[in-house]
């Protein structure tokens, strides 16, 4: 593709830039090319705050070493809100599922993010996630209760049975998110599996 | 391959995550064997195949083929069974998820075998049932599938002296290029051989005689289940070149060594 790139006239310099930004998901190389023509078209200083900005990502954000979400700051942010209940855990896949769930406004727990879900077709055990950081954290008995929040995929609910598994001799309640119908869909749509999972966790009205 | 869309049962063998929102599956089908498709738009909450494109589920998909194409694309799908017990339970999908590996490393694409698939089906069935054994229900489908890759298991008489009923209660060698059991006087010098008790000869003898009331009647000593469990995994390894790791079956030990979930 570079070098059909560079053939069409178009600066070496143009090129790179477009190389790199078709490396981002979701990114095609027609893309890339008009987000590389933009910078062009912008001022200098445009392309300077958004090299800052690359840069300091890159230098400021790291995990936070008690729940494994992206910050700034060590521990972060949620980890040190005296408002939050800390004995309530959250746990998670991606940093991506914090920003997620923190957009709903409605949790007041911590969280713990796992790094992925358990894969045995994929040879992702429970070795490679930080499932051992997260049984470290409720040794000091001040959790109480762990809300299993992985995706509703067959390796969400690997990992989700897993982790039941494992606390399963402690007093810490373990809890699942519910499953179910997605708000503003057609029943008759819905697959059969996802209308089987909101009928077993049907709830009571009112 | 004929171009165009067709219809066909599949067992949802392998899935992994594609662009923004999109799956790339691999499905072993009735008529065409492995077939990766791409399902557009599968993990949107919305889509109409959320939560049909998942492993170990048995689709009917439609799945327009294109030959120049290396994955095809999934049309509609539609659940014909998706075993909810086994996905409730972490050792039963364990088991599924071994079972599909092994469906998913044996095979080259469209290379078609109903038989296996509906081997496959039962297997599933009897996890999703908990009827029998689920490591003997595992150890029936490897046999299943030896048999439909073309090679046999044959834990009869010692290849070299012929000698039959000493082997039960004596140690003995299993020659993995043949697959036959033979004495440990007559171990052959050419190829490996791994040592196996009388009681996992007998084991072996009643999985190729197919008496399967018997089998899971049968409670094999944690040595035998270890003994059998290895054998197959090396017989197969050594049979199929393309089989190197088998991460699945692997973690299956693991999730069997865990302490129970209190109902």
């Amino acid at each position: 593709m570079t070098d059909k790139f560079t053939q069409s006239g178009l600066p070496p310099t143009v090129v790179s830039l477009t190389d790199y930004l078709a490396k981002f998901p979701g990114i095609g190389r027609k893309s890339a090319l008009r987000m590389a023509l933009h910078v062009l078209r912008s001022s200098k200083d445009f392309a300077q705050s958004l090299s800052d900005a690359l840069m300091a990502v890159k230098d400021r954000v790291s995990f936070c070493r008690t729940c494994w979400t992206l910050s700034e700051e060590n521990p972060c942010p949620i980890c040190t809100d005296s408002n939050r209940e800390q004995n309530l855990i959250c746990v998670v896949e991606e940093p991506g599922d914090v920003i997620a769930i923190e957009r709903t406004g409605c949790w007041r727990g911590v969280y713990h993010v796992l790094g992925g879900a358990i894969s045995p077709l994929d040879g992702i055990g429970p070795d490679q996630l930080r499932i051992d950081a997260l049984i470290e954290r409720t040794k000091d008995g001040h959790v109480s209760e762990i809300v299993v929040a992985t995706n509703p995929t067959p390796e969400g609910e690997t990992t989700a049975l897993y982790i039941a598994r494992i606390f399963s001799n402690s007093n810490l309640k373990i809890t699942r998110i519910a499953r179910g119908v997605p708000v503003g869909s057609d029943l008759e749509l819905v697959d059969d599996s996802t209308l089987q999972q909101s009928i077993e966790g049907r709830g009571e009205i009112g | 391959m004929s171009s165009g869309p067709e219809k066909d049962a599949a067992l949802v063998i392998r899935t992994i995550r594609h662009g923004e929102s999109s799956r790339i599956a691999t499905l072993f089908t009735r008529n065409h064997g492995k077939v990766a498709v791409i399902a557009k738009g599968a993990r949107r909450a919305k889509s109409g195949s959320t939560g049909v494109i998942e492993i170990p589920n048995l689709v009917e998909a439609v799945i327009y083929f294109k030959a120049s194409r290396s994955v095809q694309t999934l049309g509609q799908a539609s659940i014909i069974r998706s075993f909810p017990a086994i996905k409730r339970d972490l050792v039963l999908t364990g088991y599924a998820s071994a079972v599909l590996e092994l469906m998913n490393l044996s095979f080259t694409d469209a290379e078609p075998n109903p038989e296996i698939l509906d081997t496959a089906i039962e297997t599933l069935d009897s996890l999703e049932t908990c009827s029998g054994s689920p490591r003997v229900n595992l150890w029936m489908f490897q046999l299943a599938l030896f048999r439909a890759i073309g090679f046999n298991l044959d834990p009869y008489g010692c290849p070299v002296c012929g000698r039959e009923k000493a082997m039960v209660g004596t140690r003995n060698m299993f020659w993995l290029d043949s697959g036959a059991i033979c004495c440990s006087n007559c171990r052959p010098s050419n190829g490996a051989c791994i040592p196996v008790s009388g009681e996992s000869v007998s084991l072996l003898r009643n999985f190729v005689n197919g008496s399967d009331r018997i089998l899971q009647r049968m409670k094999p000593s944690q040595s035998a289940r270890r003994e059998i469990t290895d054998l197959l995994e090396r017989f197969l390894k050594t049979h199929h070149s393309g089989i190197r790791k088998m991460p699945a079956m692997k973690m299956l030990e693991s999730f069997e060594n865990l302490p129970e979930t209190p109902k």
